[in-house]
């Protein structure tokens, strides 16, 4: 039993975390953010290997079904936390290792799952046959940017992802890994213009490049705002202004990027989300659609 | 060779991989910035966490692929050490060491798609094409980066390499083809600015739908063959087991972890590059390097 209890600490000690924003959401998720920080936990991309679902902000009740299907890909030993203030952060996150450590509460849950989860989130009309494996349906053909036939992969992305605006949602159709038409599903609800915002973005989008240290520093100006002096700022927009020459960011996130966090600028324009999108390559979708983050409810605001 | 010794040179190979595997993981958790007491101690806290995770499965996987695909990582890792000479001794002595330790680089091919594929999920199969793509790149100047050592000596035996530099080491008259060698560990081990199979930007991609010790051997793998791609170099360009003071293995272990741990910390630090620009500079910059530094080679033979 003793060397059980080691393991289970040990086991629990760093929880990964899989973090995702609902709708008006950043300010919490930047709380959470610095908060996991201070413990030195990491996140996951994907929610495969997650102990635990983190959800920041109010989720309104249309998302509460992607809420379920994001929660029910996560492995087990698994702990759901739903932040909806500030104030909750640290008190969610303290009790991440001890409810890991439950072990007749996950063993429930692990009965009480059974094998096939997926299906309930499958489109009712689908059924197991010949054309659609496995309730999936098959995909179709249509022609590629160069003429050639290609299979057609709908591929949704949001409303809840890692690194993802609140409440985005996209509907791809994607040729191989090229994006051949976007739809958006839902519009998100971001933090907006401004100083936090534009820091935040820059954090994100370089994260998602593999530019861990650009990133942290990203967090650190967000998090000190203005009484950041514009040394590292400059410092930061100079890696960004590298990145977008050498192709490490495409062109347009970096040019954004440099747009949101220019302070002698008046603002950024609204961005044209599926024109931006259509033909990139299903990675630059994710860097793109974070590195416009601050823009979009520019566009949403415009409309409204 | 009597029984006892090979069961202590394959205990050694073991040991040799676990060290390099934990060199890596932190070394390059150290590169993105990490703090070295996180970072040192992140992979055991990570091996008792996935250890105690479920396994998953997906929607219609090709579990067998994918589970033999995810676990093969590893065991390439460990025969491409064993294929290193310590000074004298050789677990597995053999005059074609180069020639089998490009082709178990290239069998990772396989098992990166595979792993890629077996998901039947979007995330992963993205990751897998992007590796052909990377794959493609990296692995002509690899095999032609292998060219240079082998003629020099006039030997595909990695113990003749090793013996056929004591006056100098390769790397100082053949620093391309040792570049070109280390871009391609970087390439077939998944990392720093060729880690875009498995980028955050698509999920993790191969590795996007992996949980509990399926997601630890095929994460423990890809560091573990950045490790044995650069004690691979060892013998290669580096002068395998001389130097002063202590005995070869010494030397060979000393070397390997060194230049593990460099270039992990490099690959932690360095982001990566996106897929449209893998191939370009590839076969357009590096390889016609690698193939004048091979004619520079041949001709200072001559």
């Amino acid at each position: 039993m003793g060397l059980n209890r080691v393991l289970a600490r040990a086991a629990t000690a760093r929880p990964r975390v899989h973090l995702v924003e609902a709708p008006g959401g950043s300010p919490v998720r930047w709380a959470v953010e610095d908060a996991l920080e201070a413990r030195g936990w990491r996140r996951t991309p994907s929610p495969a290997a997650a102990d635990a679902l983190v959800v920041a902000g109010r989720l309104p009740d249309d998302l509460r079904d992607a809420a379920d299907l994001l929660w029910s890909q996560l492995p087990g030993p698994r702990v759901r936390r739903h932040v909806e203030a500030l104030a909750e952060v640290d008190g969610a996150l303290d009790t991440l290792p001890a409810a890991l450590r439950e072990r007749a509460a996950h063993r429930d849950d692990a009965r009480e799952r059974g094998g096939d989860e997926v299906s309930r989130f499958l489109p009712d009309d689908a059924e197991d046959g010949h054309m659609s494996p496995g309730g999936v349906p098959l995909a179709e053909g249509a022609e590629d940017r160069d003429g050639l036939e290609m299979d057609v992969l709908v591929h949704p992305l949001g409303p809840l992802l890692d690194r993802w605006p609140g409440g985005l949602e996209l509907r791809l159709a994607i040729h191989g890994d090229v994006v051949a038409d976007v739809a958006v599903q839902r519009a998100p609800v971001t933090a907006g213009a401004g100083p936090a915002a534009a820091w935040d973005a820059v954090s994100t989008t370089l994260a998602l490049a593999g530019d861990r240290r650009g990133a942290a520093e990203a967090s650190r100006l967000r998090r000190h705002g203005s009484s950041t002096t514009s040394a590292d700022g400059a410092r930061l927009r100079h890696r960004l202004r590298r990145w977008g020459r050498v192709g490490i960011l495409p062109p347009a996130a970096a040019g954004a990027l440099l747009a949101a966090t220019d302070t002698s600028s008046t603002g950024v324009p609204p961005t044209d989300l599926p024109a931006l999108l259509r033909g990139q390559d299903l990675s630059d979708v994710r860097l793109l659609v974070a590195a416009h983050a601050p823009a979009l409810l520019l566009g949403e605001a415009a409309r409204a | 060779m009597p029984e006892s010794s090979v069961l202590l040179g394959a205990a050694a190979v073991l040991a040799a991989v676990l060290a390099l595997t934990w060199v890596t993981a932190t070394g390059a958790a150290m590169g993105a910035g990490r703090g070295l007491v996180l970072a040192a101690t992140d992979p055991w806290l990570e091996t008792a966490r996935l250890l105690r995770q479920r396994r998953r499965t997906t929607l219609r996987a090709d579990v067998l692929l994918w589970r033999l695909s995810g676990w093969s990582l590893l065991p390439l890792a460990v025969l491409l050490v064993a294929l290193v000479p310590w000074g004298p001794h050789v677990v597995v002595p053999t005059e074609l060491g180069v020639v089998w330790a490009n082709a178990l680089d290239v069998v990772v091919w396989a098992a990166v798609w595979l792993l890629g594929w077996g998901a039947n999920a979007v995330a992963g199969l993205v990751g897998g094409y992007r590796f052909l793509a990377l794959a493609l790149g990296y692995e002509l100047p690899l095999m032609f980066a292998l060219v240079a050592p082998a003629m020099a000596a006039s030997s595909l035996d990695l113990a003749m390499i090793a013996d056929a530099q004591s006056d100098l080491w390769f790397v100082v008259w053949m620093p391309v083809a040792f570049l070109a060698y280390l871009v391609g560990v970087l390439g077939f081990a998944l990392h720093g600015p060729l880690a875009a199979p498995v980028g955050d930007e698509v999920a993790g991609g191969v590795l996007a739908e992996l949980s509990g010790p399926d997601l630890l051997v095929a994460r423990a793998g890809r560091h573990a063959l950045l490790g044995a791609g650069a004690a691979v170099a060892v013998p290669l360009f580096l002068g395998g087991g001389s130097g002063p003071w202590l005995p070869d293995p010494a030397w060979v272990a000393v070397k390997a972890i060194i230049l593990t741990a460099l270039l992990s910390y490099a690959a932690g630090r360095l982001p990566r590059l996106r897929v449209p620009l893998l191939l370009g500079p590839a076969w357009v910059v590096l390889l016609p390097l690698v193939v004048l530094q091979d004619l520079v080679v041949g001709v200072v033979l001559l």
